[in-house]
């Protein structure tokens, strides 16, 4: 099979190997090459071998050929006129294609925004006139100036603008225990016993609460599926995002689950078992090695599990809940507060503007999620995302970071993103805190069930990345399934305008991506197990901060124009790991 | 024994029941049923009773001795 000059060009430094019989004197076209994509296939049948002196096919493409050779014959400096004048080129230019590599790496890190440029590209045409209105045409060329000018005074002055800012104030856990009135005094957390009654009432369905203590010395408890972990935390002042909130540390709350016929709620996602195998503990989704866990078990009524409000019902009596504890939390003085950590919302005027997508689920029921509740991590006052259609919704890094987003998704427990996992999202932050990067903003775009739907909002993201005028965008997505359709869909959105996209998932070998497109050549795999499978541990394969750093270092090659080596044929955990090596050393993890 | 190579096929099956986390599908000729969560299914639309679906699907292996 032959193949297009765009293929030829795409693959000038691939070997060539030609694709029929080709006679001697041929001068050779795309069309009488080979496509590279298809080599690793035919060296494993045997049928292709290529040898080290194997020309590319940049330095074939219009030489003559001197000998007739067979199909699938790699075509090596004897066989083209001039052919070793061709492998002198080769040596000189593989020399300073790596030096070249080692420097870009080297020099990616500042990246400059690459707004502002005119590219018209006529193949083949006639009488085309192109008017374009003066100011356009100056323009980029004064703002150009205004960059480097701004870049040689970098280190006089740069005025951030501080949109908002979170204080977020830690009050240490040392004991939890059930007892008769609900309170917080000297790091003792007291849950009043009375209190499933009331809660209960936050919905019909949800039928009876058994609330217990699990202490981190203890993890040899059996526990019903974990349909989440939440934060405990409570608005002081302000919205969330902005003003001040107390949260509890050294305790977190996890939700299970089962239907009056003791069918586990999370029938697909569902991880139940012994705690201490089922979790993996200090994942950003999951407790703590040595949090205390109270876990809050629902039973909700029969048959209710396969519905939106069954889950629904027991993540808002669960909310009820912590709702009391948030209560009192409210009132502790700050000076009690063992940590005080602020985050800020900064425009960094000048560095390159990007955006992280995170794509959830919102195929239905559990495959949903509460964005912007109330209170912190909360359940009331939010919107699950497949009411609003799974448009794309913007949050700031500080709305997302003061637990905006309530997780009600089931998918497999190991790829699934937890209430708490948003809380303390490890790529939100990264980005956030990154000085060589302005982040404008998180966008949340559920994924929704038919394919219709799922373009329809893939293309709303892209009119909406484009309004936003982003240099570059981050696109994650929890779980694996038929979302990867929009996942790969959202990353041509973006890529198709012209901004540099990075992907992050799971895929390894269970999830594979079942679709792709020619953007999704820069992606971050988050697999942990060493079989590559969805392996039933809570939070095992989901996005922690040394994937981050790699997301973050692989969008910042990209933008730069750091070449991209393609993925290995089969996914090999060897390269994640080499990569690993790469961005820590660089970056000094 | 020889080896045996359970091998890939296209199967076909109607879904007989429909919730919002997931479809159940009947295999044709007796060949079973199978419960998937909707991110496994790929529709062009909404999918309800009788619809009809198509997967690869291979014999199933025993791989622990059977212990």
């Amino acid at each position: 099979m032959s193949i297009t000059p765009e293929t030829a060009n795409q693959h000038k430094n691939d070997p060539a190997v030609v694709c029929c019989l080709t006679q001697a004197g041929t001068v050779i076209s795309p069309a009488d090459l080979e496509d590279p994509g298809i080599f690793p296939d035919l060296e494993d049948s045997g049928l292709l071998k290529i040898p080290a002196n194997v020309l590319t096919i940049g330095q074939v493409l219009g030489k003559k050929l001197v000998k007739t050779i067979d199909a699938l014959t790699p075509i090596t400096p004897d066989m083209i006129e001039g052919g070793e004048e061709a492998i002198k080129e080769t040596e000189e230019k593989s020399v300073e294609a790596v030096e070249a590599k080692e420097a870009k790496v080297v020099e990616a890190a500042p990246v400059k925004a690459a707004s502002n440029v005119i590219r018209i590209h006529i193949e083949e045409g006639k009488g085309i006139n192109l008017e374009i209105p003066a100011i356009v045409a100056t323009a980029p060329a004064g703002e150009k100036e205004e960059v480097v000018q701004k870049e040689e005074k970098k280190e006089v002055k740069i005025e951030d603008k501080v949109k908002r800012t979170l204080i977020m104030r830690e009050f240490e856990v040392k004991e939890v225990k059930l007892g008769e009135e609900t309170s917080f005094e000297n790091g003792v957390l007291t849950i009043r016993k009375s209190i499933v009654e009331d809660a209960l009432k936050a919905d019909p369905l949800a039928k009876k609460m058994e609330i217990d203590i699990i202490t981190p010395d203890n993890k040899n408890v059996f526990t019903n599926t974990i349909m989440d972990v939440i934060p405990i935390a409570t608005k002081v002042e302000g919205n969330l995002g902005e003003g001040i909130t107390h949260v509890m540390s050294g305790v977190v709350v996890v939700l299970t689950g089962v239907d009056e016929s003791g069918i586990q709620v999370h029938e697909f996602g569902s991880c139940e078992g012994i705690i201490g195998e089922k979790v993996r503990f200090g994942r950003p989704g999951c407790p703590d090695e040595n949090d205390i866990m109270i876990r809050i078990h629902v039973t909700i009524q029969a048959g209710t599990g396969m519905e939106r409000k069954g889950p629904y019902a027991a993540h808002k009596a669960c909310d009820a809940v912590i709702q009391e504890i948030r209560e009192v939390l409210k009132k502790k003085p700050a000076s009690e507060a063992v940590k005080v950590t602020e985050y800020k919302d900064i425009e960094r005027v000048g560095r390159p503007r990007v955006v992280l997508v995170k794509e959830i689920m919102g195929q239905g029921a559990m495959h949903d999620n509460v964005i912007l509740p109330k209170e912190p991590a909360g359940v009331l006052g939010g919107r699950p995302n497949v009411d609003l259609g799974n448009i794309p919704v913007v949050l700031s890094p500080n709305e997302v970071r003061d637990g905006g987003i309530h997780a009600l998704t089931c998918i497999g427990p190991a790829s699934k993103e937890n209430t708490r996992h948003y809380f303390r999202e490890p790529l939100v932050n990264l980005l956030a805190e990154d000085e060589e990067l302005n982040l404008v903003g998180v966008v949340f775009v559920g994924s929704p069930q038919v394919n219709e739907e799922k373009f329809y909002v893939s293309e709303r993201l892209g009119a909406l990345v484009e309004a936003l005028g982003v240099d570059g965008a981050i696109v994650t997505t929890e779980g694996f399934g038929n979302n990867h359709i929009d996942f790969a869909s959202h990353i041509e959105q973006i890529g198709k305008r012209g901004i540099p996209v990075v992907g992050v998932t799971y895929a390894a070998y269970q999830g594979q991506l079942i679709v792709g497109n020619k953007y999704m050549d820069a992606m971050i795999e988050l697999n942990k197990d060493k079989n590559g499978m969805e392996s039933e541990i809570l939070g095992d394969n989901t996005l922690c901060p040394e994937d981050a750093r790699r997301a973050v270092a692989m969008l910042k090659a990209k933008m730069a124009g750091v070449k991209i080596l393609p993925p290995a044929k089969k996914w090999d955990q060897s390269v994640i790991e080499n990569n690993q090596k790469l961005v820590d050393e660089k970056y000094k993890a | 024994m020889d080896e045996i190579y359970p091998g890939l096929n296209m199967i076909r099956g109607k879904i007989i029941e429909v919730t919002e986390m997931d479809v159940k599908i009947e295999f044709k000729g007796r060949m079973g049923m199978l419960r998937v969560p909707l991110r496994m299914l790929i529709s062009d639309r909404h999918p309800s009773i009788g619809d009809e679906v198509e997967l690869m699907m291979s014999y199933v292996t025993l791989i622990n001795d059977g212990r």
